[in-house]
């Protein structure tokens, strides 16, 4: 399985080099503007794209088909993009901080900025992967591009929500909630992810 | 576990081509021809061989195991070759290295390097610019570099120059010196399979013509070249096949049932293949 994620960031590699840049260059724009908002778009964006890169990649070299030739079960082919998005997800996670840190924005607003970056992504994550899976990039597209306009919109919406409900309900129920719910969301798309995958054929 | 590998009565059924009933073996130490035209169910086969579609009926076993999709561990002492490269298109062959050493538990770095450099790839250029010959080198270095015992190679050598599959036939015959090992081969081209195979296995419209060693073949069919008339002469049913124009005929036939005054030929695969297909009297 390790040289499956391997192979997603040998095939994401150039895509990382430009996201990086653009990441830099957002991030000063934001610290330039004092407005973070900006930043953090870009972030839920680019969480949502890497995903599809992997998938598209892929689907192009008619990857799967091959792998199951080789020491590599279903299974494998599954948890395997999962993996590689919780990566590519705890290097975004870090990243966010800097823009709050850089702008002087309290340590616990902050923290609460990422964790809505982080389910958002995982949201997304958990409910396109199925989906990717069954029916491969191309035809998912329509779909998936309803999807990031939704997550886009939760995401504003759920960052409101969370700063105007930060007033009654305590902190330390969302920190535990949010990711407990996300943690069964994501489980629940795996068990579905290899069902699917289970029944495939190449 | 005598055979490498054994088909009983496998079926597939899909939309518009069904695999009825395919059955056949493949002994261990041995290379074996899979031919057939062009949907004649070969790629089907071998897919379902390796468990990347599903089977409607009958039993399979690949060296020895009769439960592969629960037994991904078989697929290290399998080598696969499709007819399409498969890798990352920016992939290098140092990269390839990378990945497949940490997903075959017995992958051999020195091997793989080995083969790269006989082959003449070069290590760092991506995969997207490399020629068709030298893709399919990369596979074959990549299928020969971990602890295969059986080769499934699904027309490795279609599309490759005269030079190129002379030398790749060449790491087949090294690679079957080992007893233990053994090699499944489609391919159209069917004078290579005539230089190295040992069986040979004729499909046709998702069924089994024969499936025979190759000598066998040999002995058992003649190339009968004479008039219409005297091609009466032979039974009709030791006529596999018959050609005729303005010049004479010619058929393919059982040449224990020819009547002696025949001039025989033997018969090359291509001929036995063709009028085994096309049949006509």
């Amino acid at each position: 399985m390790k040289g499956l994620i391997i192979k997603d960031f040998i095939n994401l590699k150039q895509q990382l080099k430009i996201t990086i840049i653009l990441f830099i260059f957002y991030l000063l724009f934001g610290i330039i503007t004092q407005s973070t908002s900006m930043f953090y778009m870009v972030l839920v964006l680019y969480s949502m794209m890497i995903p599809l890169s992997i998938f598209s990649y892929d689907e192009k070299a008619k990857w799967d088909r091959y792998a199951l030739t080789l020491p590599v079960s279903r299974r494998d082919l599954v948890v395997s993009k999962y993996l590689v998005y919780l990566i590519v997800n705890c290097v975004l996670s870090i990243l966010a901080f800097v823009p709050s840190v850089a702008t002087g924005m309290p340590l616990l607003e902050s923290f609460s900025m990422v964790l809505s970056v982080v389910c958002i992504g995982w949201i997304y994550v958990s409910v396109s992967y199925p989906i990717l899976f069954k029916f491969g990039v191309e035809k998912s597209r329509f779909v998936i591009m309803i999807m990031s306009v939704i997550s886009m919109i939760a995401f504003t919406a759920g960052s409101d929500l969370i700063n105007s409900l930060s007033i009654s309900l305590p902190n330390i129920v969302m920190y535990i909630a949010s990711p407990i719910l996300s943690i069964v969301i994501i489980a629940a798309s795996m068990m579905i992810s290899f069902r699917i995958m289970a029944k495939k054929e190449f | 576990m005598q055979n490498a590998l054994e088909l009983k009565n496998i079926t597939k059924n899909h939309k518009d081509f069904t695999l009825d009933n395919v059955s056949f073996s493949l002994p261990k130490g041995c290379i074996m021809g899979f031919i057939g035209e062009n949907g004649a169910g070969k790629s089907t086969t071998i897919r379902l061989i390796l468990d990347i579609a599903k089977r409607d009926g009958g039993e399979l076993s690949v060296l020895g195991e009769t439960d592969i999709s629960n037994n991904a561990a078989i697929k290290e002492h399998i080598g696969v070759v499709m007819d399409e490269t498969n890798f990352p298109d920016t992939a290098t062959a140092r990269n390839i290295n990378l990945i497949m050493k940490n997903i075959f538990r017995t992958w051999n770095e020195e091997v793989y390097h080995g083969y790269i450099k006989r082959f003449g790839l070069p290590l760092k250029k991506a995969i997207k610019d490399y020629s068709r010959g030298m893709k399919m080198k990369l596979a074959i270095s990549v299928a020969l570099s971990h602890d295969s015992k059986l080769l499934i190679l699904d027309e490795a050598t279609s599309g490759l120059d005269p030079i190129v599959r002379d030398e790749i036939l060449d790491v087949f015959l090294d690679f079957i010196q080992d007893e233990e090992k053994s090699i499944l081969m489609s391919s159209h081209i069917v004078s290579d399979l005539e230089k190295i195979c040992d069986y040979i296995t004729l499909i046709h419209s998702g069924k089994i013509i024969f499936s025979e060693s190759k000598d066998q073949l040999m002995e058992k069919y003649s190339i009968v070249k004479c008039s219409q008339d005297q091609l009466e002469a032979i039974a009709s049913s030791a006529i596999i096949g018959a050609r005729h124009n303005k010049f004479g005929s010619e058929a393919l036939v059982l040449r224990d049932h020819v009547p002696t005054g025949f001039v025989c030929d033997p018969p090359t695969l291509e001929e036995i293949m063709l009028y085994n297909i096309k049949g006509g009297k």
